[in-house]
């Protein structure tokens, strides 16, 4: 197993003046397709920076193919493709010769060759690859941004948010080429929060939250371990229900997450029986009420609420 | 570590990007600008006096007097355009995709500065050497041409490393593009008021200790070529009294007092974090 582990985070801590970004995090890579899932402000991004080494870890330590993140930095970016949130380019330039640029301080072999075999790779062998940069759609960016993480095919290719600004189709598109690239044997490192489609393409999943990884572990094994008589419900107003529902003896445990409720049970038959009942007792209005099924959602949503409890 | 193939690319995409419309075109405008409104005065007096030889005479000893008179906007300029190049790519987010790739940090951080500071060096010597060329035609001699041209090209450099240098270590640690301008335009206009405008006490302290970046590489300079540069800052009593290679220490200072810890900051403890 330790031959296929590409990279590894023994309980990194950064904070940022006061806010803790990262607090202990600690979770392998594998040779494939890793997902780092976790909601909004989880530190996915800050997780990635570090791996670039773009931020310091305080304490803590992060290697990628053997390379320490923050010291042998530029060893490991030779080897890494990497694909941000909102990519950056030199606007001026067109999409190729930002390509062949990038591809020169990478030191390919044939930096025009390998440059236009990627734009192909990403559906962009059309003549706006000719074209300055400056002029680009968001998503036209996003996928130049994809060909130059894929470009001098890199051991491990970091992707933070890779369909943000895609359309539904081309969303499908990069996941399919995602899946592609894992046949011809590229692993990847994808941050999202759009779990559907990460669900098409990942083996080991990391799920984090408030700087730590709360589960991680093959994605087949994870999903088989969701338990049922889990239930996702929205109530307005929130609060009273909380109360009545920790008093009932069907329910193990309410956590709030976003606007939802998580609710674990011991009896999904009784709790919901008794739950029309709890609503108007707490004169409270019913929005929605979803048993959670085995996809990565529920899994993700179960989580983050066992998460909040320890 | 001569620089590759692909290094030159890099310096060369920085420079378009850092020149690029209407940066260049402005920097042309006020350099031709403010040295045709230097010889317009010198023209004015001399036909006002009737005496064509006076021009000769006002424009040799006018030429470093001409070209200080550029500094006020040329250091301002030249921060403005540094500040551009670091903060304007932080907040962008250009900064993270150059750090990214497989180039260290000095390389970064050199190409970034150097790109500003090359160019507008040369523009400026360019353009103020035409100055001397002026004076070639009205009958001054090859050597003292040649001389003031070759001075002017190391004053400038010196005088743009300490203003690019001030800008660089602004920037970096404001991490925003409109206070880091902001903030150099103000120190660049507050430094040139003291030094300049003011002739008290205030303005002869300042001169002696920090800002005169600019006639100290030239004392220098004239003390190995063995000529007095009439000094048009008053460095008092100093100017004679000190040796020569404290001017050469003092020129040294002045290229690396900024630029020397803003690069030991960046190659070892910057972070990017939006
Ligand atoms: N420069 C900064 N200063 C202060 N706090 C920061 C800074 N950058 C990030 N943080 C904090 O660190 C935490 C993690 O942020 P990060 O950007 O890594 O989250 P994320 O998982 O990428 O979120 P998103 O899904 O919104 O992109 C957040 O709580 C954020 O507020
Ligand atoms: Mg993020």
């Amino acid at each position: 197993m330790t031959a296929n582990i590409l990279g590894e985070f023994e309980g990194v801590v950064k904070r940022f003046k006061e806010i803790g970004a990262l607090n202990g995090l600690t979770f392998k890579i594998y040779k494939g397709v890793n997902g780092l899932i976790g909601p909004n402000g989880a530190g996915k991004t800050t997780t990635i920076r570090l791996s670039l080494g773009l931020i310091k870890p305080d304490t803590g330590s992060a290697t990628l193919l053997g390379f320490d993140c923050w010291k042998q930095s530029l060893d490991l970016r030779q080897r890494i493709g990497i694909l941000y949130e909102k990519p950056a380019f030199y606007d001026h330039l067109s999409g190729l010769d930002h390509l062949k640029l990038m591809a020169k301080l990478k030191k390919l072999s044939d930096p025009l060759g390998e440059s236009k075999q990627v734009l192909k790779l990403v559906d962009f062998d059309n003549e706006a690859q000719y074209r300055r940069i400056s002029g680009y759609s968001a998503g036209m960016r996003q996928r130049l941004g994809l060909a130059h993480a894929l470009l001098g095919q890199p051991e491990l290719i970091i992707l933070d948010e890779p369909t943000s600004n895609l359309d539904p189709l081309g969303r499908a598109q990069v996941i399919e080429l995602l899946n592609t690239l894992k046949k011809r044997g590229f692993s990847f490192l994808i941050s999202s929060h759009i779990l559907s489609e990460l669900e098409k393409v990942c083996d080991h999943v990391i799920l984090m939250n408030g700087g730590i990884a709360v589960r991680q572990g093959m994605l087949a094994s994870l999903l088989s371990e969701v338990p049922s008589g889990i239930f996702r419900i929205k109530v307005h107003p929130n609060e009273p229900i909380v109360d009545l529902l920790k008093q009932e003896e069907s329910v193990k445990s309410v956590t709030p997450v976003e606007n939802y409720l998580i609710v674990i049970t011991y009896n999904a038959h009784k709790f919901q029986q008794r739950l029309p009942f709890l609503v108007a007792r707490a004169n409270a209005f019913l929005e929605e009420v979803k048993m959670e099924g085995n996809d990565l959602e529920s899994l993700f949503k179960i989580a983050v609420a066992q998460g909040d409890k320890r | 570590m001569w620089p590759n193939n692909a290094l030159i690319d890099l310096f060369k995409a920085e420079i378009q990007k850092a020149w690029s419309f209407p940066i260049l075109e402005i920097a042309v405008g006020l350099i031709a600008f403010t040295t045709i409104a230097n010889i317009h005065v010198l023209l004015n007096i001399s036909t006002q006096t009737g005496l064509l030889a006076s021009f000769s005479i006002l424009i040799s000893d006018s030429f470093f007097d001409s070209l200080y008179s550029q500094m006020l906007f040329l250091s301002i300029f030249c921060g403005v355009l540094v500040s551009l190049s670091f903060a304007r790519d932080y907040e962008q987010g250009f900064m993270q995709t150059l750090l990214s790739s497989p180039v260290s940090r000095s390389v970064v951080f050199l190409v970034k500065f150097f790109a500003v500071i090359l160019p507008l060096t040369i523009l400026t010597w360019v353009m103020t050497t035409s100055i001397v060329f002026l004076n070639f035609y009205s009958g001054s001699s090859v050597m003292v041409v040649i001389e003031k041209a070759l001075w002017a090209l190391p004053v400038i450099f010196i005088a743009l490393m300490f203003c690019g240098g001030f800008a660089a270590f602004i920037s970096l640690s404001l991490k925003r593009t409109i206070p880091s301008v902001l903030t150099v335009v103000l120190a660049g206009f507050s430094i040139w008021y003291i030094s300049t405008v003011t002739s008290d006490v205030v303005g002869n302290i300042a001169n002696y200790f920090i800002l005169t970046p600019f006639p100290v590489p030239l004392i220098a300079l004239s003390r190995v070529f063995g000529r007095v540069v009439t000094p048009f800052i008053s460095l008092g009593d100093f100017e004679y009294v000190l040796p020569t290679w404290v001017f050469w220490v003092l020129s040294v200072f002045y290229a690396l007092v900024f630029l020397v810890p803003v690069y030991v900051y960046f190659t070892r403890r910057f972070e990017i974090r939006e």
